[in-house]
């Protein structure tokens, strides 16, 4: 009776874990064959020389077309960088270092530099050439002597080589701040992050008015910005929420030791385990207790760290969910759950081995006490 | 399991060791022994038919079946 009803049990089991399978599958076959065409579209007015998005939707300063090649292009490709610069500060990449491990890590960036500022000295610096170029050619103009065109333009030279050694400089970096990374998370695509004046914001599309068509939504509205305390990398897909140097300091101890730690159990279980089973094995000891033991070690650490490695991020983001804005986007467990049903087949197949192992340890030893 | 190994008995009354009934039916003393103190999980048909041989017994005088209580009573007093 007992042993049909564990049948029925594991039957049931097996029937919940299909169904689940079939109706995960068969939702997102169902929501893809109920689009009917319909395309959304957005539309919103941003400007080029706005700055209340840290320059998220300007595009660089248009350098005078009139000044000299080897000018232009220089300044055309000093402003493409700084730009270039601005942009990889607000996908926050520029990281100095530092560790992860799974979902968490600890990193070190640079302080958000006031691209404002860098864009009022570039500025400065290209209108003052523009007017010295033009000045310069004017006054070339109306001269006549050769060695006065000479002089001047050797002075004109002169001067573009100071500039360009002025912009060529560098930004100095102020002092790096100290991170904790989570990973996983994401934006809508009509929100955006930006770094401005030091501070870590969003810009998110605020719906004015929606018109619709026979076939198509447009929707009308205008980016607005909210200040956030985390910072974000878009390209990684990371949250950094900014903690103190002494924080920093000692988890960067910690966090190394603790994940050495773990992977070095990681061996002991998944390969120590393995290979001394073999061994006794190859003895001649294949169903003793050290065996039915390691086994069942296995299956449970297996467990331990599948279910561990899907529910930490959870716990991470529960103890953070404070500093943590709900614009970003984290996946449901259900996802990370279903991502990891490998190991969990694995988990399985390692406690049947393990209770195989059990029964063939039970008739061993009633073998060695049969007379 | 309530089986009790008379072997000891059996010895004792055909005034023969345990290591000459080892030798005589080819099985350890360490089995034997096994046997002997009750330990062992079965015994097979050849084992005893080799033992009732040489002790010239029935499988009776070697093994007995005792209720729950009369076996509880000799476990306490071994």
């Amino acid at each position: 009776m007992r042993k049909r009803s564990r049948s029925v049990l594991a039957l049931v089991v097996t029937g919940i874990v299909i169904t689940w399978f079939i109706l995960t599958f068969w939702g997102t076959t169902t929501s893809n064959e109920n689009f009917s065409g319909r395309v959304t579209t957005d539309i919103y007015l941003t400007y080029d020389d706005d700055t209340a998005f840290g320059g998220l939707f300007a595009n660089p300063a248009p350098v005078n077309d009139s000044l000299p090649h080897y000018l232009y292009q220089h300044l055309a490709d000093s402003i493409k960088r700084m730009n270039e610069e601005r942009q990889l500060e607000n996908r926050g990449v520029s990281m100095e270092g530092g560790w992860a491990f799974g979902s968490l890590g600890m990193y070190t960036l640079h302080t958000p530099i006031t691209s404002l500022e860098e864009k009022i000295r570039i500025k400065h610096i290209t209108d003052r050439l523009d007017s010295l170029t033009i000045a310069a050619n004017n006054k070339i103009a109306r001269l006549t002597n050769e060695d006065s065109i000479r002089r001047i333009k050797d002075q004109l030279r002169d001067t573009t080589a100071y500039f360009n050694r002025m912009l060529n400089q560098r930004v100095p970096m102020p002092d790096n701040l100290h991170y904790l990374s989570l990973q996983g998370y994401s934006l809508p695509e009509s929100t955006k992050f930006f770094v401005q004046n030091g501070t870590y914001n969003l810009a998110y599309l605020k719906i004015d008015s929606v018109k619709q068509s026979h076939s198509d939504t447009w929707r009308y509205g205008h980016y607005e910005r909210k200040q956030i305390p985390v910072r974000y990398s878009a390209e990684n897909k990371m949250l950094f929420i900014p903690v103190s140097a002494q924080l920093y300091k000692v988890l960067s101890i910690a966090g190394p030791l603790a994940s050495c730690l773990l992977v070095a159990a990681g061996c002991y279980f998944f390969l120590g385990f393995p290979l001394q089973i073999l061994i006794n094995i190859s003895r001649g000891n294949a169903f003793d207790d050290k065996n039915v033991r390691r086994l069942n070690l296995m299956a449970l650490a297996l467990l331990i760290a599948t279910v561990g490695t899907i529910l930490s991020p959870y716990i991470i983001r529960l103890c953070f969910w404070k500093m943590i804005p709900d614009d970003f986007i984290f996946p449901g467990i259900w996802s990370k759950v279903a991502a990891k049903t490998q190991l969990f087949i694995a988990v399985v197949v390692i406690y049947i081995t393990g209770k195989a192992f059990q029964k063939g340890n039970k008739l061993q030893k009633e073998q060695d006490l049969t007379i | 399991m309530p089986i009790v190994v008379n072997l000891d008995v059996m010895l004792a009354k055909r005034k023969m060791s345990l290591t000459e009934l080892s030798e005589r039916v080819g099985i350890t003393i360490a089995n034997l022994s096994v046997l002997k103190s009750g330990k062992a999980k079965a015994i097979r048909f050849s084992t005893l038919d080799e033992i009732c041989k040489i002790l010239n017994c029935q499988p009776g005088d070697i093994l007995e079946y005792l209720n729950e209580e009369d076996y509880s009573k000799l476990i306490g007093n071994r």
